[in-house]
């Protein structure tokens, strides 16, 4: 909660050095207007299969080229390595699921430290997300 | 060999006798607290003993000298007699094992008969599968099954050797290839090496195994030590070099070549570099990874022309595997402080390889090609046997100490006649070491490779002196011909042309050999 | 105590005989054709959708793709310099779907189709064609840019520990002027113990 916290302000006291009108990286994700915070786009966005001991702590989204850019920053909760798989499941503005099925992709967290997911759409329609982590 | 080292068998087979000692102070700990299980167990040994001592009497020929007639009939050129009498041999047998198959199938390509050859090896690859499926899900049962603890070793179902299962895919690859069915040849090939991956992880799960229960029983097992045993057949440099006793650079570089010849470099380049890592130091090898990208090249270059040159593989295969022998050895085994001696069995190797020598092959009036000598089945065989070995050691001590048990309590026991009677039985008749193996198989594989142009060649194939020339129809960019040399005898296949049925194959004998071929009719 | 030592013997093969008989029942389900595959250290299922998932991405993000421009691909060889045999063509057919369908490249036909290609470009030019529809020899369009790459590995093991480490590249070659317009890598570490 702290680091997040801390993240936030650096987030906030960055963006103060940014030129107005530019939304956030954070803020720039899919739905974050109708959710208000990361935490609650977190909860929309991310599902936990199978209770794996991790929590999302940052999203940020950027547009480029058409290509919806993600980085997802986790945090290991536990004291000790963990292996976990995750994916994603692209979307059209519509809600279609498009592009096909991602692979499970394995991770090993290390105990205290963030670690940071990178992804980029695997196509120009798609314009939505969804998180799967499973340990 | 010094003294010091003749005493020594005393020593480590006493050393083995108290290990099972061990083994069975422990067993009798269980059986106190279950006897009835024990009993129970006992009742089913007894009748499994005297299941196997009657199936051994009908089990127990010379499979030896039976394949001995058949292959001298192979090697005076009489491959139709040759089939006729392992017929014969297997005919009143109830059920035709893996062996009866993959002989029959080796038998069939010789003639020529490749269809036929097919069967009879699919249906050994089947009984392959079956192993390969118990392996997986019975790990322990490669370490070789209890049954032959008591009995022998020939009373089992032929399990077949590693180096014979990888090499039963190959030779189907082979097939194909010599019936023009080159995707089929891959799916063989594919075939081989996933085989052989298998049975590396199953056998890397059995030796961290044995090497455990070896930790735990304290036995040290050394067929070095056994006294008048020939040592040298199975412990040489260049048994010990090789990686293990079941991958070949042949198959590899056949997979090499096949994936090559489908286009698919990413494959072949796999396959020509296995080759060098199991037989390095082999330049036709090393050329076929180090050529590959310029020859794909090359053929990119004339994808329309139809003047490519033909890639002319030619396998030289000689001799037959080694046969395998039973000599007794007289075991010391100790008893209530006596020393008793049981004789007991042990497979010893006779070499069958052909002649030394160089293999030539000639194009026309040149020498194109000295074929390398990339895979020695006698060898691997040997090293089979070598890592075999400790097993059988095992197996024969505790067939020995049970022999000497029974032949106490039968002298001990004056009115058990019955059990003198069937011990003394049992002491003469079962012991006899396992002499079955693919016999049929050549002893040394060497390989040539030679770009010709397209069009009929005769092609030379000298032997270790011997001359045996064939006229082939070459077209196509690739081309497989095998020449199998069994005493004086030379027998060819080649991969068919693709662009006619008149492929010929004509041949002509020089020197002492005679050559034995698929004659077809000149139709030119 | 006579019959001690072929009892012994006996329960061996009884204990032996169990264990092949229990456990043999093998249930076959099917699987999560994704789902992380960890049966052994060979290249498998898994290393294969990781490569060609993280390249395709990649690719899409690179200028030459970015720009909208639909730029004409052709495919050549994944050299394989491990000793494992990895189809490495597998593994391109896979990136070259995922790139068909975001619909920013285009593929021009590519050496091992390219047989294929002609002869039915030849099989059409008989009588038997409509020449209005008959597709004329000469309007092949050759590719702009070329795919190539070759896939690594590092094995090192002693009696506990397996480690493999594979390598993929991959790089995207202007045609015309030979200049490497992008290109990524994608490595996977696997240990077994």
């Amino acid at each position: 909660m702290k680091i997040s916290c801390y993240l936030l302000m650096g987030v906030v006291l960055l963006a103060g050095c940014q030129s107005s009108g530019e939304p956030q990286p954070s803020e720039s994700c899919p739905g974050y207007a109708e959710a208000g915070s990361t935490k609650a786009l977190a909860a929309r966005k991310v599902s936990y299969i199978d209770r794996p001991d991790v929590r999302v702590v940052e999203m940020r989204c950027v547009s480029r080229a058409d290509l919806l850019r993600i980085d997802i920053d986790l945090k290991n909760r536990r004291s000790k390595e963990q292996h976990i798989a995750y994916r994603f499941d692209w979307f059209e503005a519509n809600g279609m699921s498009t592009g096909s099925e991602e692979a499970w992709k394995p991770l090993v967290l290390y105990p205290g430290v963030p670690r940071t997911i990178r992804t980029v759409s695997p196509s120009t329609d798609a314009k939505d997300f969804r998180l799967l982590i499973k340990r | 060999m010094s003294q010091s080292i003749r005493t020594k068998p005393v020593l480590i087979l006493l050393q083995s006798v108290v290990a099972v000692r061990r083994l069975q102070a422990w067993l009798g700990l269980a059986s106190g607290t279950a006897s009835s299980t024990v009993r129970a167990a006992l009742g089913l040994v007894a009748v499994g003993l005297c299941v196997s001592l009657v199936a051994a009497c009908a089990v127990f020929r010379s499979y030896h000298l039976e394949l001995g007639q058949t292959l001298d009939l192979v090697s005076a050129g009489k491959i139709d007699a040759a089939i006729g009498t392992h017929e014969s041999h297997a005919g009143d047998r109830d059920e035709k094992d893996l062996l009866y198959f993959l002989e029959k199938g080796e038998l069939l390509r010789l003639a020529g008969r490749y269809s036929e050859s097919q069967q009879a090896w699919l249906e050994a690859d089947r009984r392959v599968a079956v192993w390969e499926e118990q392996a997986r899900l019975h790990p322990e049962m490669l370490l070789r099954d209890a049954g032959s603890l008591l009995v022998n070793d020939k009373t089992r179902a032929y399990p077949g050797q590693d180096f014979e299962k990888v090499m039963l895919t190959t030779r189907i690859a082979l097939n194909h290839l010599a019936l023009g069915e080159w995707d089929e040849a891959r799916v063989a090939i594919k075939r081989t090496h996933e085989r052989e991956a298998l049975i590396a992880a199953l056998r890397a799960k059995q030796v961290r195994r044995s090497e455990q229960a070896a930790g735990e029983s304290g036995y040290t097992r050394d067929f070095r030590e056994l006294n008048g045993y020939p040592v040298e057949t199975i412990d040489s440099p260049e048994i010990n070099a090789l990686r293990n006793s079941y991958q070949n650079a042949f198959s590899h570089y056949l997979a090499g070549f096949l994936y090559e010849a489908l286009g698919e470099t990413s494959l072949a380049s796999a396959g020509y570099r296995q080759a060098i890592e199991l037989q390095p130091g082999v330049a036709l090898l090393e050329d076929g990874l180090a050529g590959l990208d310029a020859r794909q090249a090359q053929r990119r270059k004339v994808v329309a022309d139809s003047t490519v040159r033909t890639d002319l593989l030619v396998v030289v295969e000689t001799g037959l595997a080694p046969a395998r022998r039973s000599v007794n050895i007289n075991l010391p085994i100790v008893k209530d402080e006596e020393v008793f001696f049981a004789p007991i069995s042990f497979p010893v190797l006779e070499s069958q390889a052909g002649p030394a020598g160089a293999r030539e092959i000639v194009v026309g009036e040149m020498l194109q090609a000295e074929g390398a000598d990339i895979t020695s089945v006698d060898l691997m065989s040997r090293r089979a046997l070598k890592d075999e070995m400790p097993w059988i050691v095992l197996r024969a001590v505790t067939r020995a100490t049970v022999k000497v048990a029974l032949q106490k309590a039968a002298s001990e026991e004056e009115d058990s006649r019955t059990a003198r009677a069937a011990t003394k039985i049992g002491s003469i008749v079962t012991e006899q070491a396992d002499e079955r193996a693919w016999r049929s198989l050549p002893a040394e594989i060497a390989v040539a490779r030679v770009r010709v142009e397209p069009g009929i060649h005769d092609i030379g194939v000298d032997v270790g002196g011997m001359q045996h020339r064939y006229r082939v129809n070459l077209d196509g960019p690739f081309a497989v011909m095998s020449v199998r040399q069994i005493g004086a005898t030379a027998y060819m296949s080649i991969s068919p042309a693709s662009s006619s049925d008149a492929t010929l194959q004509r041949a002509n004998t020089h020197g002492d050999g005679q050559s034995r071929h698929r004659l077809e009719e000149d139709v030119l | 105590m006579k019959i001690r030592s072929i009892r012994s013997a006996c329960l061996i093969m009884v204990i032996m005989a169990a264990a092949l008989a229990g456990g043999c029942s093998k249930q076959v389900r099917y699987g999560d054709a994704k789902a992380v595959e960890t049966v052994n250290l060979d290249f498998g299922s898994t290393d294969l959708q990781l490569i060609a998932e993280s390249m395709t991405r990649s690719l899409l993000q690179a200028p030459v793709v970015a720009n909208g421009s639909r730029p004409i691909v052709t495919v050549q060889d994944v050299k394989n310099k491990t000793s494992e045999y990895i189809d490495t063509r597998a593994i391109t057919d896979s990136i070259r779907a995922e790139l068909v369908k975001s619909g920013r490249v285009r593929f021009a036909v590519d050496e091992v189709a390219m047989e294929e290609q002609i002869s039915e470009l030849e099989r059409q030019q008989s009588e038997y064609y409509d020449a209005e529809q008959t597709a004329e020899i000469g309007r092949m369009v050759g590719a702009a840019y070329r795919l190539q790459g070759s896939i690594l590995s590092i094995v090192k093991q002693n009696e506990d520990v397996k480690d493999v480490y594979y390598k993929f590249n991959l790089q995207l070659w202007n045609v015309q002027n030979g200049l490497l317009e992008w290109s990524d890598e994608k490595d996977i570490r696997k240990t077994e113990s």
